[in-house]
This record gives C-alpha cells, sequence and structure tokens, in this order.
C-alpha cells in the first residue's frame, strides 16, 4: 500500500506542483489549506508523513506542529518543514517545536522533496 | 521597494529551463505547470490588489510572499523579485505600494506573453 503524505500548504501552486511530484512518484497525497484542517487531517488522513509549511490561514505552522507532537502517538511522525521565511530564531522555534527537517522551499526543487520523504520513510 | 519599481537587471523574465523541468517532476508538463501558476496568480493577484487598497501592510506582506513563493518556483525570475521587495517593504512605503504593483502587474503581463509562447510550441502536457 503506497505511503500517505499531507501536504499543509495555503499556497495552491506549491501545494499542486509538490502533490503532483509526490503522486508520480507513487504516494498518496491529500492537502489541506490551512491550519486547522491540516490538525483535522493528521487525525482522519492519519499520514505517515507531513509537509508543513510555517506561514499559514487559522494556526500557524509552528503551532500545527506542536499540536501534531501533542497527539498520542504521533511523537516519531515525520515532519518536514517547509518555508520561504526564515530567521534564526524562527528556524530555532521549528526544530524546537518537534521539526524531523527544515527544507527552505525557494531551493527545493520537488524531485528533491521526493527523495526526501523517501528517505525519511525508509 | 526600490524607487522605481524595476525589475533587477540580469533577471529573465521566465526561467524556461527551470518551468520545463517542473513540467517533468510534476507530470503536469510545461502547459499543465503554466495553466496552474496564471490560475492561481490571477486569485492571488486579486487578492494581493485588495489589500493594497486596504493599506494593510500585514496582508500586504503575506500575500506578496504567497505571490513570490508561486512565482519563484515556477521560474518568474524578475516577478519573483519584484514580489519579494514589496513583501520586505516597510510599513512607511505602504503609500506607495500601487506603484509596485502596477509594476507587478506589467511583469505578470509579460510572463502571461511569453508562457503563453511557449505553450504554443510544446508538445507536453495533457492537452498537447
Amino acid at each position: 500500500m503506497s505511503k500517505r503524505i499531507l501536504i499543509i500548504e495555503d499556497n495552491n501552486v506549491l501545494a499542486s506542483v509538490y502533490g503532483s511530484s509526490l503522486t508520480q512518484a507513487g504516494f498518496h497525497v491529500s492537502v489541506a489549506n490551512d491550519g486547522q484542517t491540516g490538525l483535522d487531517q493528521v487525525t482522519t488522513f492519519a499520514p505517515d508523513l507531513v509537509v508543513l509549511d510555517l506561514m499559514l490561514p487559522k494556526v500557524d505552522g509552528i503551532e500545527v506542529l506542536r499540536r501534531i507532537r501533542a497527539i498520542e502517538g504521533n511523537a516519531t511522525l515525520p515532519v518536514i518543514v517547509f518555508s520561504n521565511s526564515y530567521t534564526s530564531d524562527r528556524t530555532r522555534d521549528v526544530w524546537s517545536a518537534g521539526a524531523t527537517q527544515v527544507l527552505v522551499k525557494a531551493s527545493c526543487p520537488p524531485k528533491q522533496l521526493v527523495q526526501v520523504v523517501g528517505s525519511s520513510l525508509s | 521597494m526600490s524607487d522605481n519599481h524595476a525589475p533587477v537587471s540580469g533577471l529573465r523574465v521566465l526561467d524556461v529551463p527551470r518551468l520545463q523541468v517542473l513540467g517533468e517532476e510534476t507530470g503536469l508538463g510545461v502547459r499543465g505547470v503554466a495553466a496552474l501558476y496564471l490560475d492561481q496568480m490571477d486569485d492571488q493577484l486579486g487578492d494581493l490588489r485588495t489589500a493594497i487598497q486596504a493599506l494593510s501592510a500585514v496582508s500586504v506582506a503575506q500575500m506578496a510572499h504567497k505571490c513570490a513563493g508561486s512565482s519563484l518556483l515556477a521560474g518568474m525570475e524578475r516577478l519573483s523579485c519584484l514580489l519579494h521587495d514589496l513583501e520586505h517593504s516597510p510599513d512607511e512605503q505602504l503609500r506607495d505600494a500601487g506603484g509596485c504593483l502596477a509594476s507587478v502587474e506589467r511583469e505578470f503581463a509579460a510572463v502571461r506573453t511569453e508562457l503563453a509562447a511557449l505553450v504554443a510550441v510544446s508538445r507536453d502536457g495533457p492537452e498537447a
């Protein structure tokens, strides 16, 4: 059975491009366009891995990550944090909230994301 | 924000090889990626226009960030640069954002023209 990937991203261009690449690679992909919907889908979709944007409507990405980690059984769920905006403080917050990996969106082509997702799940 | 809102020289309207790779990696083809980008950018630029008219600095930054992310990913070099400048412009320059928006819209028109030309000769994608 194909692995389930949840993309939490409010930019439809990015979500579609990365989602299509992951689907092409054989993953089962679901997209949530805001933080609250993403949190809901963590429960209903039961992903094997989450790709998480930081700047999100309703619930911000770092808070989403904290809440994912607070859900029983999700302590080791791989969460790849994906954003264009970085300051050192922000990066520190991302790691302390429990990110598995942090990628800079602007310099990450879809192929690289597919590779990172694959290696995170292997 | 620069005074004349001019794109940085040396940047391309469209990074064609990047867009072609994106088309291959997603399975959408150049045609599919172009259609997705243009459709979403029409909406996103509309939201950016509304934020500028409302003089909402936070919304302008958020929408410019979103448009810049889409444009950078798709290889729109000059447009993403303009949007990045708008995203990071100081709050006190917000009243000047209308001028920057005009530059963004001109650049987006150039992108649309180049994409149309590229799609016309492209043989990939579901509609080819």
